[in-house]
């Protein structure tokens, strides 16, 4: 008997695994007519990246698409559950997309498997956030399935006195770097880079995004 | 006056044939001359508002004389002047050039002036210093000054560069690969020209060649104090010219006293010397955006036992100073949690130098915010855009890099609106926190008429006609007083119907607040007292 519960675990694990999302292709979010302009990764695991749209040959903010690839079903669920309480009025139920969603033409939030998106309309410039939302829950239904664990990885260099350049591999979509301490992170039209003035402690996060929108965090500390 | 004379001349002895114009003879003495000590020692052509120096002689027995001035040095003659014999002195003005018109270079003039009439002549010499004076560096010291930030470099977002409060911020000097060139001077001797207030608030000036990519060699950044510090001003003084270091030989040269400072010290002036002055009245007395000129003046003197005399004209600095209502007060200290420029620049125009009142400076922001960002409330649900709490209502974070730009867009909710207010608040010293409302014991709680910003007194703020909140944020002091720029309640005494009053909440008392904001005062609960993290 304990020889099958164990064989059960073991045909139940891959097939859970299977059946999440392993990430979002992030080339295939792009609305029709607009133009990704900028991707910002929250300091939070909790948050979803944020993808900024622009119309086409455009500068000024149309869409913003944030997309939580969360670990498990549970974890996108909680994301957005919380997402409804920090919206002071209400989202009313939009039937027929993911799991759940909830929203209007102005702003939709969007739960599928172990994904949560919420799509807004910049003052009204992205269009229909719910043609929007059907779009990008069309390209959830079609996103490789397996574990959402980014392969690629990202390191912290050993900070010398003034800039240090942080490299991030080519798998690695965009970035946000924090620092503490005696560091300072800046980034700069070559990337981001560590300031570190004087001595004294200093501790460096690199949080970064692949381009399935998985989450890879790197933390190093130094005195 | 003939009479007169002729009473000199039976007085006098050493006579000499005398013919004046009106046809008769006598005897007269020999033309005197001699330097008048009242002609400044030194002078420096290229300081602000020189027009001329005035080389001035003594003369005696001179009536119908004439004088001239020649300017010489190493036996070469520089210029001859023209001078007027009037009061008994010979009196010329010099602007600093040679016969051609050029500037003369640093280094000792004489200046000797002839008194001439018909054989007679007269001569005197002194000498006179060219100079180059100015100010290489200027740094404004302190215990109330706190370094800056800006928010961008090169309009990269999160380009963060901050200026610590020990940074100089104002600084003359040759670009880092420029050749030949002095503080004063660029190397084809060219005078450089001073910086101007820098008044990019989202970036620091930019230098592609230097290493951080920001301008370090010439630049003249704001700077932020504590409203009525009284700064120490250090400056570093500079002789050089493009053909050397011109260091005064031929006479002692200091900074001249200036109303609104004392000096600390009382160092001569030469090239690399640092003056300090300590400032008397405070240059940013309030919460506001000061722009001060500081004209620093010269006085030379030949020797200890001579008089100092003011050089003509004077060395200009401006600066931008922005007074706060005191240290900025965050709870983090790593970067960005720091004055960011452009938010100082922002609510120090607001407050305009008003106030340096904490709560009055709160007041202002929250008119600021409601009034004039051009931001309006999100209508359609309430939803955040620039705002974001982990998973409870606790450790809030402020996307004011984004906000900066809006990048987000100009629609709001309350948990956005605190935070720009508690933020700006922090950034000007202002101890404002941001807290919680909700019902106590349902998922919402109804309203009374509101006016939310960017929008109209309604009984709702939602298009949908939805009069609840089902949360709300507010900011406010420790002292429990509460500040909102989401929304201004109505003032009347009936806060639940039209016609109503617009009450901006700057400063009322919690009871008021929720009286004014809900039917169901009595029912809801305000918590959390934190302060927003920003990146």
């Amino acid at each position: 008997m304990k020889r099958l519960c164990l064989a059960l675990l073991v045909w139940l694990a891959p097939a859970a695994a299977a059946a999440q999302i392993a990430g979002v292709p992030v080339d295939a979010l792009t609305p029709d007519g607009l133009e990704r302009i900028d991707v910002a990764v929250p300091e939070r695991a909790s948050h979803g990246v944020r993808l900024t749209y622009a119309a086409a040959g455009q500068a000024t903010p149309a869409l913003r698409i944030d997309v939580l690839v969360a670990a498990d079903a549970r974890a996108a669920a909680d994301a957005a559950a919380w997402f409804e309480q920090t919206v002071a009025g209400e989202l009313p139920a939009l039937a027929g997309l993911g799991d759940d969603a909830r929203g209007d033409g102005g702003l939709v939030a969007l739960l599928r498997d172990n994904v949560f998106v919420v799509v807004r309309s910049i003052d009204g410039r992205g269009g229909d956030c719910r043609a929007r939302a059907a779009a990008i829950d069309a390209t959830l239904r079609a996103a490789p399935r397996g574990p959402a664990t980014s392969r690629a990885r990202v390191s912290v260099p050993a900070l010398a006195p003034g800039l240090t350049a942080v490299q991030l591999p080519d798998a690695v979509l965009a970035a946000h770097v924090a620092a503490s301490g005696s560091a300072a992170a800046r980034r700069t039209r070559a990337g981001w880079a560590v300031l570190r003035r004087g001595d004294g402690a200093w501790s460096v996060r690199v949080l970064a995004a692949d381009r399935l929108l998985r989450r890879i965090e790197a933390t190093r500390t130094g005195d | 006056m003939a009479g007169v004379l002729l009473f000199a001349l039976g007085c006098e002895g050493e006579s000499v044939v005398y013919t004046a114009g009106e046809g008769w003879v006598g005897v007269a003495r020999s033309p005197e001359v001699s330097p008048d000590p009242a002609t400044p020692a030194a002078l420096d052509p290229r300081l602000d508002g020189f027009e001329s120096v005035t080389l001035r002689f003594s003369v005696a027995h001179a009536v119908g004389a004439t004088c001239a001035v020649e300017l010489t040095r190493d036996d070469e003659t520089l210029a001859t002047l023209a001078g007027e014999i009037t009061g008994g002195a010979c009196a010329v003005g010099w602007d600093g050039t040679d016969d051609a018109g050029a500037l003369v270079a640093p280094g000792v003039v004489n200046a000797t002036a002839v008194i001439s009439r018909g054989t007679q002549r007269a001569e005197a010499t002194t000498s006179l210093e060219v100079l180059r004076l100015g100010v290489a560096q200027v740094q404004l010291a302190g215990d109330g000054r706190v370094p800056v930030l800006y928010a961008r470099v090169d309009g990269v977002r999160y380009g963060f560069h901050e200026v610590a409060a020990d940074v100089a911020p104002w600084r003359l000097a040759p670009d880092a690969r420029e050749t030949g060139g002095t503080p004063l001077e660029e190397a084809d001797g060219t005078a450089r020209e001073r910086p101007a207030i820098w008044e990019d608030v989202g970036s620091p000036p930019l230098d592609g060649a230097a290493d951080d990519g920001i301008e370090a060699d010439t630049y003249n950044l704001p700077t932020a104090w504590v409203a009525g510090s009284t700064p120490t001003v250090a400056l570093t003084l500079t002789t050089a010219h493009a053909g050397g270091v011109a260091d005064p030989e031929l006479v002692e040269v200091r900074l001249a006293p200036m109303d609104g400072f004392a000096p600390a010290d009382d160092a001569a002036v030469s090239d690399g010397a640092v003056v300090r002055l300590d400032a008397t009245d405070s240059p940013a007395p309030a919460v506001g955006r000061y722009d001060v000129t500081w004209a620093w003046r010269f006085e030379a003197r030949r020797s200890a036992a001579d008089a100092w005399t003011p050089l003509p004209g004077r060395f200009e600095t401006t600066h931008r100073l922005y007074g706060l209502a005191a240290e900025p007060v965050f709870d983090y200290d790593d970067v960005p949690h720091r004055a960011w420029v452009d938010v100082l620049d922002r609510v120090t125009g607001w407050v305009d130098g008003a106030t340096a009142d904490p709560a009055e400076v709160a007041a202002h922001i929250v008119e600021g915010v409601f009034h004039e960002l051009g931001l309006q409330y999100d209508s359609e649900r309430g939803a955040s855009h620039y705002t974001d709490y982990p998973r409870g209502w606790e450790g809030a974070s402020f996307e004011l890099s984004r906000f900066a730009e809006l990048v987000d867009g100009t629609t709001i909710n309350c948990s956005d609106a605190a935070s720009i207010v508690s933020t700006y608040a922090n950034m000007l010293g202002v101890d404002l926190r941001y807290h919680i409302i909700q019902h106590q014991f349902r998922d919402r709680f109804e309203l009374n008429y509101l006016h939310a910003i960017g929008r109209e007194f309604a009984p709702s703020p939602f298009v949908s006609g939805r009069s609840a909140f089902r949360y709300h944020a507010i900011v406010g002091p420790p002292d429990t007083s509460v500040f909102d720029a989401t929304l201004a309640v109505d003032g009347d005494d009936d806060p639940g119907s039209a016609p109503n009053e617009l009450l901006l909440v700057q400063g009322l008392s919690e009871s008021e607040y929720l009286t004014r904001l809900s039917p169901e005062a009595d029912d809801v609960r305000v918590f959390i007292d934190e302060k927003v993290r920003i990146r």
